[in-house]
């Protein structure tokens, strides 16, 4: 608790130094600065909760846009609760997906913290970027690019996008696996397509490939195989590939639907569709409510079991992630945005500011459930 | 599903081609409604803790970038 109010005293104190610097940094020849606080609490079936903090700044100088995004994530995994010794206990801390050792006791919560930056700058269509994430266990970067292009009287934009990162693994101590240092590597590309289909009717359509080489399963997970517990292992290659589509559609009556479908499948063999659809709805000028609902399901990996019964898993992989299993998920969800307008003014702000609230639902086939809750402020100088 | 995957890319290239009737600037209103923009900021949120809780990735139009979660 202490470490949450030291955080939020932190985030205040950006947000302060933020709302301080961009009124600056617009007399300084910067145009269009923005800043952007969102707060996320998430909480799952599992007693997992996740609480996210992000902020971001934008702006422009003369015809080169920046932006900076900070986040900070603050995950703490609940004690295991089953009685010390018996069976119950034996097998979470077997199955765990947390490091478990002297240093970490199992009965206890384990707290992990995660702290990001990522800048881009962007000059005519053309973006650059940087991408920095420490975790206690892992270490990310990653660098981006981006090109847009309008055509027919921009009724029509193409833009291409690609990433690479390379992240540096260190498990820490963990009493049932041997753990040493390991690397992730990952190669990013994308073609989205934008049309614009009629006055009120827009369909953006993609492509993204994924190709990831190194570490790609839980170094302190155990897996049961043969009646034995042995370490988690997944193949080291990963090439994943999507196409997915998005269907605006703006309503006479000051609402808009957007509909969206997803295909994915990789060379581990998951494949996955999802489909979504949004209504948002003005209720007056400035409060706009949105509805939401998500469906989604997957084909298994096929080196994924529910029980392994054969030394040696599966060609050697064997896994305890359900991620990697068979199953169907459902996404509910609303979402609020207020245009604070002139009410600021009365108090004395000028620039307009826009407050968010949302709550999500989300429950799958395997009895696992999560509450997503985000509220954000956004305002521009 | 290669089969689904084609068909998915010929409804799209004919949809780019129907669109080819040009929208003037001044006839964009609606489009240019906030209700009408899909946010990048909250798509790449969203896939974050999405990634770590489904086998599966991608539709956010770009890399999340890489944590311990996923």
């Amino acid at each position: 608790m202490r470490l949450q109010i030291t955080h939020m005293r932190l985030c205040a104190g950006v947000l302060a130094a933020c709302a301080a610097a961009l009124p600056a940094a617009a007399r300084a020849g910067l145009d269009d600065p923005a800043v952007s606080y969102t707060f996320s609490h998430y909480t799952d079936v599992h007693g997992v909760t996740v609480h996210g903090q992000y902020v971001t700044t934008t702006m422009r100088l003369q015809d080169v846009g920046l932006s900076v995004q900070w986040v900070h994530d603050h995950v703490v995994f609940p004690a295991i609760s089953a009685p010390p010794g018996s069976q119950e206990a034996v097998d979470a801390i077997t199955t765990a997906s947390r490091p478990i050792s002297a240093n970490a006791n199992p009965y206890e919560d384990y707290v992990k913290t995660r702290n990001s930056i990522e800048t881009t700058a962007t000059f005519h269509g053309t973006s650059l970027g940087y991408y920095v994430s420490v975790e206690s266990d892992y270490f990310a970067q990653m660098i981006t690019f981006g090109y847009n292009r309008g055509f027919i009287g921009d009724n029509l934009n193409i833009a291409f996008g690609g990433s690479y990162s390379w992240d540096h693994i260190t498990p820490l101590a963990d009493d049932d696996t041997h753990n040493t240092p390991d690397y992730r590597r990952t190669v990013h590309g994308n073609v989205i397509a934008t049309q614009v289909l009629s006055r009120t009717t827009s369909l953006r359509v993609g492509t993204e490939l994924n190709s990831v080489h190194g570490l790609q399963h839980d170094p302190y997970r155990n897996v049961y195989v043969a009646g034995t517990n042995v370490p988690e292992n997944a193949p080291s290659e990963r090439m994943r590939h999507d196409l997915f589509a998005d269907l605006n559609q703006y309503i006479n009556n000051r609402s808009s639907l957007n509909l969206d479908y997803r295909y994915y499948s990789d060379d581990w063999g998951v494949s996955s569709h999802a489909v979504g659809i949004k209504l948002n709805q003005y209720v007056t000028d400035n409060l706009v409510f949105r509805y939401r609902y998500r469906y989604y399901t997957q084909a298994p990996a096929t080196f994924y079991r529910e029980d392994y019964t054969q030394p040696g898993g599966v060609n050697g992989y064997q896994t305890g992630d359900y991620r990697l299993g068979n199953f169907g998920a459902n996404l509910f969800g609303g979402r609020v945005s207020w245009n604070t307008g002139r009410w600021l003014r009365r108090i004395g702000v000028s620039a307009p500011a826009q407050l968010m609230f949302s709550y999500e639902r989300y429950f799958n086939s395997n009895n696992f459930s999560a509450s997503i809750v985000e509220t954000g402020l956004s305002v521009a100088f | 599903m290669k089969r689904y995957a084609r068909w998915f890319w010929v409804i799209g290239v004919t949809q780019l081609l129907m669109g080819c009737a040009t929208v003037k600037p001044y006839e964009k209103e609606n489009l240019a409604d906030p209700i009408m923009t899909i946010s990048a900021d909250e798509a790449l949120r969203e896939l974050k803790w999405l990634e770590a809780r489904e086998g599966s990735t991608g539709g956010a139009g770009g890399a999340g970038g890489g944590c311990g979660c996923k």
